[in-house]
C-alpha cells in the first residue's frame, strides 16, 4: 500500500495553530505512508499538481488530505486524483481547519488533534475500495416554486434556455411582493412598469406552464429525477374561459378586505387581486357555508339576501329568498329566526336583525314586481291537500319543476294556520294574500271549501289522474283541557276561537278572561281577547315562565299590553252560575320530578285551591291532526300521520305528507322545510327514482372546511336594528300590525353589520351576468403530478406583524402603518388610487398627513425579535421620505429614525444624499415609543414618536400625523413545512439554509434543489433577480448536461451473507430493497438507494453495507484515532 | 383455552401414550410427518428426527431430560419452504418460543407446521445427562417424569436455564400436552389451542375431557419456584458482571469459538460478522493495541463479541440455555443473556416468543418515543 | 482525578451536526480538544458495533448526533438511531459502562453554538465520570 499524505497551511488559517510540518512528519511514520508533505494552499493549482505528480511518480494508490472541511473541497481533490488516474474513492479528507485550528485554543493540543485525525484518515483510507461514480439521466424540465420576481426571473431564464418550466404560485396571481410596491429604489421606476411586463412574458411564454392557486404537496425522487405532487385549489372561475371583463365583480354583493392591499382596501368575493393580475382570470373567495344559512330549516341563503339588501338590490334579494321560500312576507314576520341564534355577529355585539331585513325586502317587492320564473312544463299532475305553509311551499316548488298542481283547501280561503291561526296584528291578511298571490300566479289551481274525508278521498284524487298527492292538512283540532265545566261547554277552545276571530267574527268575551296554557296559541288568544275589549286577561300556566313554549318576544309584548300571568297554577274547574262563568278554580303547583323528556312535571299542592274570577275561560292546551271522516293513512300513537322521515312518503307510495299533520304543532319555517323535502321526494318518485335519495343543491358547493371569514379585530360595536313598534295602548285598539316598517337606510345599515362568514354567499348573481359562462361554484381541488430534473425554490418572505411590539402602537393607532401598507397607499392601483391619506377611527381615508415619521429596524437588529438586519429597510425608508415630499409636498416635515444608514448598493448612497437635500430630517436613534398622549398643545390629536437622538444625546418627542414602520422581513410562516417537503434545512433565522454561505449560496443540502430570492434571507430586488438568474443557470447547467454523476455511496447486500430476514426492507426510507424469493436474499435497487445506511446498521451479519462507509472503514478510522491519541495524547 | 381431550396413560407411561397419539396422527394422514426427539441406537443423547412411518415411532423420547440442541433451528429449516404436506413438530416450550421468533425473522414458516408442546419439566446439562446412569434407557425418562411431577427429584440437578425458566408452558402453540395435575400422570390432557390443533385431536379420535382443575395450582407452584430461582440467578449474575473488571473476567476464558452462537437458535446469521473480513485485523493494528498496555490477551474482541451478540439478539433470547451447553470453556453464557435480555426486552415492552404479532424491537420505530435516550442528561425511562 | 482528559468520539451526520461543527469552526467558537468527529451520512447508519468498538478500545465517551426529529435528510434515520442507542443504554450499564458515556443529541445544521456548548458540557460530564477502563481491562481479560 502506497499512501500519500498532504496537509494544508491554508495560509495561516491552519498553520497559525497547527505545526503542520510536525504533523506531516508524524504521518510519514504511519504504516503505508510513502510521502507526507505540507503546502501553503493545497486547493491551489500548484497544490493539486503536487498531489497529481506524486500519484504518478510515486505510484501512490491512496491519498489523504488534511485541510479544510470536506464539505468544501472534497470534490476538488477527488478530481485531482481522478486526473492522475487514481480512483476518486481511494481518497480520504480530514478537516484540520474547522475541526482543529479554528476551534482549538492552544497550539500543542491543536497539533496533537491534527495528528490523531491524520492517523485516522490514513488508517481508514487503507480500507477504501474503488467505486465507479454512477451517472443518472436528468429530466430536462424544471420546477420553480413561487411566482414573485425571483420565481418569474428564474422561470423566464430557464424557459429562454429552451427548457420547460412548471411555475407554481400559491396565490391567485403571480407578481409577489414587488408588484405590491409603488416605486423601487434607488431609480424610482414604478414596480408595475417593470414588473407587469415580466408577468405577461411569463404568462405568454410557450415553455412556461403556470399553476396559480397551487401548492406543492409532496416531492419524491432524487437529483435529475424528481416527482412532484401539486395541489391546485379551486378558483371557481375557469381559466381560459374568463375574459376578465369584470361584470361579475360589479354585481357581487360581498365585500371583503383585500390582502393584496394589505387589508387597507376591499375586493368583492369574486374578483382579482389587482387589475394587472396574471392570469387575468377572476377568482372567488369561499369559506364554509355561513352559519345562518346552515341554521335555516328551509336552507334560505341568508347571507346572500342580506348582502343584496346592503347593496340596495332589493328585487335580487327577494328573488334569492324565493328560491327557498315562497312566503317572504309571512316569514319576515312570524319566523322564530334560528338563523339569528347562530349569527357570528353576536360574538361582536348582537346578531344581525335578519328577520326584519327579510320583511323589509318582502314588503318592498309586490307579486307583480318580479317576473314569474320560467317553467318547463311536465305532463304529470300533483294534488296538494291543505294550503298552509307546507302545502303552499310544496305547490310552488312542484309548479316550478313543471308539474301541474291543484291545491285543495277545506276552508273558504287559503293559508291554513297562517290565516286562521296567527292573529292579524302579527300577520296582516293582505301580506299573506300577497305571498299567496305570487305563488298562485305560477299557474296553480286552487279549490277551496273542499275537505279531505268529507268531500273527497285520496283514492278519488288518484282516479282523477293525480300522479302523486301531498297531504299537509296541519293540526287544527284544539285539544280538550280536561277540567271541570268543559263538558258543559264552559271552556272555549282557543284554536277554534282564534279561527273564528281570524275569519272576521269579532264578538267580545266579557271584561275578564282567563286563558289556560303557555304556548303561542295561548298568548295569541290572550292578546286577541285583549283587542276584543276585555281589559282583564290572565294567562294561567302550570309551569314557570322559563318553561313557556311561547316565543319570548310574544310574551314581552303581551306583558306590555297589560296581560296578566299566573305561573305554577293548575286549573281545576270552571265555576258557573246559571250557565254563566264567574270564575276558574285553580291549584298552586310546584315543580315535581322530571318526566321522560327531562321537564319537571308540576304537581298540585294539596289544599292550595283558589279562584280566579273571570267571565270566560279559553283553553289552549295543544292541537291535534283532524282526521275526522277519513282513515286512509296509518297514524302514529301521537295521532299524527306516519311517514318515512327522509322521504315523507306514507304507506301509500304515491301519497306524501308533511307539516304539522306529521310533526304536530311546529314553526312555520319547519313546515316550509317539509314542503321542500316532500317535493324533492315526490319529484324523484315521479322520475322513478328512490324518493329517499339525498337531495343535492345543484351547482353549489361550499367547501366544508368548517372555517369562516375571521372576525376582523378592528370591527366596531354597532347597535342592532330595532324596528319601531306601535305603542301598547294604540295596538290594543284593534288588530293593526304591531311591528312597523324600517327605512331603506336602516335596513342597508343593518345588513352592513353582516360579517360575510361564508365569504362568497353563492347568490349566483355573478353566474347570471357571466356571458362566457366561466363561473363554476362547484369546482373542486385537483392533484397534479409533474416530473422534473431540478427545483428552484423562490417562496419569498413575510412582512413581520409589528403588533406584538406594543411600543409602536401598531393596530392601536389607525395612522401607524407598515411599509407594505404605505406601498399600497402610494400605489396607483391601491385603495386610495395612489394618494397618501390618513385614516379615521372607522378606517375611512380622510386627509393627507401634515408630517410623518419613518421608523427603521422594527423587529430587525433586535434581540427580542430578529437579530439579523433586513437589509432593505434603510433604502425603503429613504424612498418613503422622497415619496412623501413628492406627493404631499416638498415642505412636509419627514423624520427618519435610523440606527445606521446602510446604503451599500449601486446608486444607493447617491439616493441617500438626494433625500438629505430634499429636507428629510434624519435622527439617529431607536424609537422607544409611539403614543397619542399629548404633553403639550402642539402634540394634541397627533402621534408622538419618542426617541433618544444618540448623536446629540437628547431625548426627543416628535409629533407627527403619520408613522411608517419598517417591519422585519421574516421567513414564510409555512417555511418549516415547505423545507420538509423539499428536504431543505432552515437556519437559526428561519430562512432556508444554503449549502455553503460563500461557495454554495444557491445550492441546498438536497442536490438539484436551488434557492432564489428572499426565501434564503432578506435581500432587495436587484440581489433577488441576480440570485434568481444564478439559480436558473444552475438548473440549466444540470438540464443541459442531461446526466449527472451521483455519489456511489449506496448500499449493497452480500447475497452470501444475507439470511433473508428482511429487517432492512422495513427500515429503508426509500423502498429501495426487495426480497428475492428464489434465492431468499435481499437486494438493493441502486437507482432508488440514497445511501442512508439504515439497512447496514440494522443488519447483524453485515451483509448489508454502505459503500465508502463500510464497517471496517469506520472501525479503521476509530482505531486510527484511538491509537494516535494513545501515542500523542490529547 | 381450547378443547381438551383425554389421552390415557397405560403401561409404557407418558411416552407410550404420546407414541400412540402421534401414531394416530400419521396413520390417519392428519399429518404427513412428525418431528420428535428420538433415542439413537448405541447412543445416549436424544436427537430430533423426522418420522413419516407410524411404525417407526418406537424410539421417540420427547420428555427425556436430554436437550442436546434447540430443535427450533431444525423446524425453521423444514418450514422455510413448503414441504408439500402438513406436518407436526413436538417441541419444548423454549423451542416453540424460539420458533416464534424465527418466524418473525423470516427464517421459518407457519403454513404447514403444527406445533405440539407440553408441560416441560426441564432438562439436564448435556454433560450431566451423559454422566447419569442408565440415561440411554427409555425407563430413565419415565423415572425422571415421576420425580419431576412428584417434586422429589433425586437425580442430578436440572440445567440452570430450566430451573430459571418461567415458561414451562409456551404462550403459543397448536396442541398442548398437559402432564401437570393429571393425578400423577395417569392421563394426559391434550388441548387443541388453535383450529389446526383441534383438527389434529379430532383426527386422533381422543375422548373429550375436562381440563384437570388441579393443574393451574400445580403450574403456579412450579412457575413460582422457577421464578424465585431466576431472580436469584439474575442477582448473582448482575453482581458478577457489574464492573468492567467483573465483566471481562466473566468472559476471559472465551476462545471465540462462537459455539454459543452456533448453538443459539436465534443467531440466524449465515455467518457471524466476527468471522467476516471485518475482523481480519492488520497484524500491525494488533501490535498497536498491544503497545497501548504493553500486553494483549489473544484472541482479542472476546467481550466485543458477546456485547455484539447481546445487541443483536438479547431482545429475542428465550433463555433455552443451549449457549451455556455449547461452551467448551464452561462460561455461563445463558445467565448473562437472560439477565441482560430481561432488561432490553422490558425496555421495548417486548417478550421473546410471546406472539407473532409483536414486531422485533429493532425492526420498527415510532416518531415519539424514548425521550430519555436523547440529550445529555439521562432521564429515568419514560421521563 | 483533576488532570484526567477524556477522549470523546462523536458519530455525526453529514447534513446536520457535521455542518453545525463546521459552522462552529467558521464562527471560531471554542470546541473541546477532547472531541474527535467521525462523519457518517446519517445517524441511521451508526451500527451499535461502532459504539461498542469505540468504548471497548479506549473512548471515554461516545456522542451520536444528527438532525432534529422531522429534519432527517433521509426522513427517519434519527428515529432508528434512537432505538439503537436506547438498546445500548440498557446493555452497557450491566457491564459497568455508565449509560452517561453514550449520548444521543439532535444538533441542526445551524446550531453551531449549541454544538460547541453541548460538546463542552458532555466533556465535563465525562470528566466527572472518570476514565473508561474497558480498553485497559480487556487488554488482559
Amino acid at each position: 500500500m502506497r499512501i500519500g499524505f498532504y496537509i494544508c497551511h491554508c495560509g495561516v488559517n491552519i498553520a497559525s495553530r497547527v505545526r503542520v510540518a510536525e504533523v506531516a512528519e508524524f504521518a510519514r511514520r504511519l504504516p503505508g505512508v510513502v510521502v507526507a508533505r505540507d503546502s501553503k494552499f493545497l486547493c491551489s493549482d500548484p497544490g493539486q499538481e503536487m498531489i497529481e505528480n506524486d500519484i504518478r511518480r510515486l505510484r501512490l494508490d491512496r491519498v489523504v488530505v488534511a485541510s479544510c472541511s470536506p464539505r468544501l473541497h472534497e470534490k476538488t481533490f477527488q478530481a485531482a486524483c481522478r486526473r492522475a488516474g487514481l480512483n476518486a474513492y481511494f481518497f480520504q479528507m480530514t478537516s484540520v481547519r474547522e475541526q482543529v485550528s479554528w476551534v482549538t485554543d492552544d497550539e500543542e493540543s491543536a497539533t496533537r488533534k491534527a495528528k490523531t485525525l491524520a492517523a485516522a484518515a490514513v488508517q481508514r483510507v487503507r480500507r477504501h475500495h474503488a467505486l465507479e461514480t454512477r451517472e443518472v439521466k436528468v429530466h430536462p424540465d424544471v420546477l420553480v416554486v413561487g411566482g414573485g420576481i425571483a420565481g418569474m426571473q428564474a422561470a423566464l431564464d430557464i424557459a429562454n434556455g429552451g427548457h420547460r418550466v412548471f411555475l407554481v404560485e400559491k396565490q391567485t396571481t403571480i407578481g409577489g411582493h414587488m408588484l405590491q410596491f409603488d416605486k423601487t429604489f434607488p431609480t424610482l421606476d414604478c414596480a408595475a412598469c417593470i414588473g407587469t411586463p415580466k408577468m405577461v412574458e411569463v404568462a405568454q411564454h410557450p415553455e412556461i406552464t403556470l399553476y396559480t392557486g397551487t401548492e406543492v404537496r409532496a416531492v419524491s425522487g432524487f437529483i435529475g429525477n424528481y416527482t412532484v405532487t401539486l395541489r391546485r385549489h379551486p378558483r371557481y372561475v375557469k381559466e381560459g374561459v374568463c375574459t376578465g371583463c369584470g361584470e361579475c365583480a360589479k354585481v357581487c354583493p360581498v365585500e371583503l378586505p383585500n390582502p393584496w392591499d394589505a387589508g387597507l382596501g376591499s375586493r368583492r368575493a369574486i374578483g382579482r387581486a389587482f387589475p394587472q393580475a396574471i392570469p387575468i382570470t377572476f377568482d372567488i373567495v369561499k369559506k364554509d357555508r355561513a352559519p345562518c344559512q346552515a341554521a335555516c330549516p328551509a336552507g334560505i341563503n341568508v347571507q346572500g339576501y342580506v348582502q343584496l339588501i346592503r347593496e340596495g338590490k332589493i328585487r335580487e334579494a327577494v328573488r334569492l329568498i324565493l328560491e327557498r321560500l315562497p312566503l317572504p312576507g309571512v316569514l319576515g314576520r312570524v319566523c322564530p329566526h334560528p338563523c339569528e341564534e347562530r349569527c357570528r355577529r353576536g360574538e361582536v355585539d348582537a346578531p344581525v336583525a335578519i328577520r326584519a331585513l327579510k320583511r323589509f325586502a318582502a314588503d318592498r317587492i309586490g307579486p307583480d314586481d318580479l317576473p314569474p320564473p320560467p317553467i318547463a312544463e311536465r305532463p304529470q299532475r300533483v294534488a296538494v291537500v291543505g294550503s298552509g305553509p307546507a302545502g303552499l311551499t310544496a305547490a310552488y316548488d312542484l309548479r316550478l319543476r313543471g308539474y301541474g298542481v291543484t291545491m285543495f283547501e277545506a276552508l273558504e280561503r287559503p293559508g291554513g294556520m297562517l290565516r286562521v291561526g296567527i292573529p292579524d296584528y302579527r300577520l296582516p291578511p293582505e301580506v299573506l294574500d300577497r305571498d299567496i298571490a305570487r305563488i298562485l300566479r305560477t299557474g296553480i289551481e286552487l279549490r277551496t271549501g273542499v275537505r279531505l274525508g268529507r268531500d273527497f278521498r285520496l283514492e278519488d284524487l288518484k282516479a282523477e289522474g293525480y300522479a302523486a298527492v301531498f297531504v299537509a292538512i296541519g293540526a287544527h283540532r284544539g285539544l280538550q283541557a280536561g277540567i271541570g265545566g268543559e263538558e258543559s261547554g264552559l271552556v272555549v277552545n282557543a284554536v277554534d276561537w282564534l279561527r273564528r276571530v281570524n275569519l272576521g267574527e269579532r264578538s267580545p268575551l266579557g271584561p275578564r278572561v282567563a286563558v289556560i296554557g303557555g304556548g303561542n296559541v295561548a298568548v295569541d288568544a290572550a292578546r286577541a281577547a285583549r283587542r276584543l275589549g276585555s281589559p282583564e286577561v290572565e294567562i294561567v300556566y302550570r309551569r314557570t315562565r322559563e318553561e313557556m313554549p311561547a316565543y319570548a318576544e310574544e310574551v314581552e309584548e303581551a306583558l306590555a299590553e297589560g296581560i296578566g300571568f299566573r305561573f305554577l297554577t293548575a286549573p281545576r274547574r270552571v265555576l258557573s252560575r246559571r250557565g254563566r262563568t264567574y270564575g276558574l278554580e285553580c291549584l298552586r303547583t310546584e315543580p315535581g320530578p322530571p318526566d321522560e323528556r327531562g321537564r319537571r312535571r308540576p304537581v298540585p299542592v294539596a289544599g292550595s285551591e283558589f279562584v280566579i274570577e273571570c267571565d270566560a275561560v279559553l283553553a289552549a292546551v295543544g292541537q291535534g291532526v283532524d282526521l275526522e271522516g277519513w282513515g286512509e293513512l296509518p297514524t302514529t300513537p301521537r295521532g299524527t300521520l306516519a311517514v318515512d322521515p327522509r322521504s315523507l312518503q306514507t304507506a301509500l307510495p304515491w301519497v306524501f305528507a308533511g307539516g304539522d299533520a306529521v310533526t304536530g304543532p311546529a314553526s312555520v319555517i319547519e313546515a316550509v322545510a317539509a314542503g321542500h323535502r316532500a317535493v324533492e321526494a315526490i319529484d324523484r318518485f315521479l322520475q322513478g327514482e328512490d324518493p329517499a335519495g339525498l337531495e343535492a343543491e345543484a351547482g353549489r358547493r361550499f367547501p366544508a372546511t368548517g372555517e369562516w371569514t375571521p372576525i376582523p379585530t378592528a370591527v366596531r360595536r354597532r347597535e342592532r336594528l330595532h324596528p319601531p313598534h306601535r305603542g301598547p295602548a294604540e295596538r290594543c285598539e284593534g288588530f293593526a300590525e304591531v311591528e312597523l316598517e324600517v327605512t331603506e337606510e336602516q335596513a342597508r345599515a343593518e345588513a352592513g353589520r353582516c360579517l360575510n362568514c361564508g365569504a362568497c354567499c353563492e347568490c349566483l348573481e355573478c353566474v347570471r351576468v357571466c356571458e362566457p359562462r366561466a363561473i363554476d361554484h362547484g369546482m373542486a381541488a385537483e392533484e397534479i403530478q409533474v416530473q422534473v430534473g431540478s427545483i428552484v425554490l423562490a417562496t419569498g418572505y413575510d412582512v413581520m406583524d409589528p403588533s406584538p411590539l406594543k411600543a409602536f402602537g401598531y393596530g392601536r393607532y389607525p395612522n401607524v402603518i407598515t411599509s407594505l401598507e404605505f406601498e399600497r397607499l402610494s400605489n396607483a392601483t391601491g385603495p386610495t388610487g395612489g394618494r397618501l391619506l390618513l385614516r379615521d377611527e372607522t378606517g375611512r381615508f380622510t386627509r393627507p398627513p401634515r408630517s410623518a415619521a419613518i421608523v427603521h429596524c422594527v423587529g430587525s437588529r433586535d434581540v427580542n425579535a430578529h437579530a439579523y438586519c433586513s437589509r432593505v429597510c434603510c433604502m425603503a425608508a429613504l424612498k418613503y421620505s422622497h415619496l412623501l415630499h413628492e406627493k404631499v409636498g416638498p415642505s412636509t416635515p419627514v423624520y427618519d429614525f435610523y440606527i445606521d444608514q446602510r446604503c451599500y448598493g449601486k446608486g444607493y448612497e447617491e439616493f441617500y444624499r438626494r433625500c438629505q437635500e430634499e429636507g428629510t430630517v434624519f435622527i439617529r436613534g431607536r424609537v422607544a415609543e409611539i403614543t397619542d398622549r399629548a404633553v403639550d398643545p402642539s402634540e394634541a390629536g397627533r402621534l408622538v414618536a419618542v426617541a433618544e437622538d444618540t448623536l446629540s444625546g437628547m431625548l426627543l418627542r416628535v409629533p407627527v400625523d403619520l408613522v411608517i414602520l419598517c417591519p422585519a422581513m421574516e421567513s414564510r410562516r409555512d417555511a418549516a413545512e415547505v423545507g420538509r417537503i423539499f428536504g431543505v434545512n432552515r437556519g437559526a433565522d428561519g430562512f432556508f439554509l444554503e449549502e455553503h454561505p460563500k461557495l454554495g449560496p444557491l445550492n441546498t443540502a438536497t442536490d438539484g434543489v436551488f434557492l432564489a430570492g428572499a426565501c434564503q434571507g432578506p435581500k432587495d430586488i436587484p440581489d433577488t433577480v441576480a440570485q434568481a438568474s444564478g439559480a436558473a443557470a444552475k438548473a440549466l447547467a444540470l438540464a443541459g448536461r442531461g446526466a449527472v454523476a451521483i455519489p456511489s455511496a449506496v448500499s449493497t447486500i452480500d447475497p452470501d451473507l444475507c439470511a433473508g430476514c428482511q429487517t432492512c426492507i422495513g427500515l429503508c426510507p426509500c423502498s429501495a430493497i426487495e426480497f428475492d424469493e428464489r434465492r431468499r436474499v435481499c437486494g438493493v435497487n441502486e437507482a432508488l438507494c440514497k445511501g442512508c445506511g439504515s439497512c447496514a446498521a440494522g443488519c447483524p451479519s453485515g451483509a448489508a453495507r454502505v459503500s465508502h462507509f463500510r464497517k471496517e472503514q469506520i472501525f479503521a478510522e476509530c482505531d486510527g484515532l484511538l491509537n494516535a491519541v494513545r501515542a500523542v495524547g490529547i | 383455552m381450547g378443547t381438551v381431550a383425554r389421552l390415557e396413560v397405560k403401561e409404557g407411561g407418558c411416552t407410550a401414550a404420546i407414541r400412540g397419539f402421534l401414531h394416530g396422527l400419521l396413520e390417519s394422514r392428519a399429518v404427513g410427518a412428525v418431528m420428535v426427539a428420538q433415542r439413537l441406537p448405541r447412543k445416549v443423547l436424544r436427537m430430533p428426527a423426522l418420522v413419516t412411518d407410524p411404525h417407526r415411532l418406537e424410539g421417540i423420547d420427547p420428555f427425556s431430560p436430554c436437550f442436546a440442541l434447540n430443535a427450533a433451528r431444525m423446524a425453521a429449516r423444514l418450514s422455510r419452504r413448503s414441504m408439500g404436506v402438513r406436518w407436526a413438530a413436538l417441541m419444548r416450550p423454549c423451542e416453540v418460543r424460539a420458533f416464534v421468533e424465527l418466524v418473525k425473522l423470516k427464517q421459518a414458516g407457519t403454513e404447514e407446521i403444527v406445533l405440539i408442546s407440553f408441560d416441560c419439566p426441564g432438562a439436564l446439562p448435556t454433560r450431566e445427562f451423559l454422566r447419569s446412569p442408565g440415561a440411554e434407557t427409555a425407563e430413565s425418562t419415565e423415572r425422571f417424569l415421576r420425580e419431576a411431577f412428584s417434586g422429589e427429584a433425586t437425580g442430578p440437578e436440572l440445567a440452570h436455564a430450566c430451573r430459571a425458566c418461567e415458561h414451562p408452558v409456551p404462550p403459543s402453540c397448536d396442541v398442548h400436552i398437559g402432564l401437570l395435575g393429571t393425578d400423577g400422570g395417569s392421563w394426559l390432557a391434550v388441548e387443541g389451542r388453535t383450529p389446526a390443533g383441534q383438527e389434529l385431536i379430532a383426527a386422533a379420535k381422543l375422548p373429550p375431557a375436562e381440563a384437570p382443575d388441579s393443574r393451574e395450582a400445580a403450574l403456579r407452584g412450579w412457575i413460582g419456584r422457577r421464578a424465585a430461582y431466576r431472580d436469584a440467578l439474575f442477582a448473582r449474575t448482575e453482581a458478577a458482571v457489574a464492573t468492567i473488571e467483573g465483566a471481562a473476567a466473566y468472559f476471559a476464558d472465551c476462545v471465540l469459538c462462537t459455539n454459543c452462537r452456533v448453538a443459539c437458535p436465534l443467531c440466524y446469521c449465515r455467518e457471524c460478522v466476527f468471522a467476516t473480513d471485518v475482523f481480519e485485523h492488520d497484524p500491525f493494528q494488533i501490535l498497536l493495541w498491544a503497545e497501548r498496555g504493553g500486553v494483549l490477551k489473544l484472541p482479542t474482541d472476546t467481550l466485543f463479541f458477546h456485547l455484539t451478540r447481546l445487541a443483536h439478539m438479547s431482545t429475542a433470547c428465550v433463555g433455552c440455555g443451549q449457549c451455556s451447553n455449547a461452551c467448551p470453556q464452561g462460561i455461563a453464557v445463558m445467565e448473562v443473556f437472560r439477565t441482560v435480555g430481561r432488561r432490553t426486552q422490558q425496555a421495548f415492552g417486548y417478550e421473546a416468543g410471546r406472539s407473532l404479532e409483536e414486531p422485533p424491537p429493532l425492526s420498527v420505530f415510532r416518531e415519539e418515543e424514548f425521550p430519555e435516550a436523547v440529550g445529555l442528561d439521562p432521564r429515568p425511562a419514560g421521563g | 482525578m483533576p488532570d484526567f482528559e477524556p477522549i470523546l468520539i462523536a458519530f455525526v451526520c453529514n447534513w446536520c451536526t457535521y455542518t453545525a461543527a463546521d459552522l462552529a469552526g467558521t464562527s471560531r467558537l471554542s470546541v473541546p480538544k477532547n472531541l474527535r468527529l467521525i462523519r457518517v451520512m446519517c445517524t441511521g447508519m451508526v451500527d451499535p458495533q461502532y459504539i461498542l468498538k469505540a468504548l471497548l478500545h479506549g473512548a471515554d465517551g461516545v456522542l451520536v448526533s444528527g438532525c432534529h426529529p422531522g429534519d432527517c435528510h433521509y426522513r427517519n434515520g434519527n428515529y432508528k438511531a434512537r432505538r439503537r442507542i436506547k438498546l445500548l443504554q440498557e446493555i452497557l450499564p450491566c457491564f459497568g459502562i455508565e449509560a452517561e458515556r453514550l449520548r444521543l443529541t439532535w444538533i441542526g445544521a445551524s446550531d453551531g453554538i449549541r454544538f460547541a456548548q453541548i460538546t463542552r458540557e458532555l466533556v465535563d460530564k465525562i470528566r466527572q465520570l472518570g476514565p473508561n477502563r474497558a480498553a485497559e481491562v480487556t487488554a488482559l481479560c
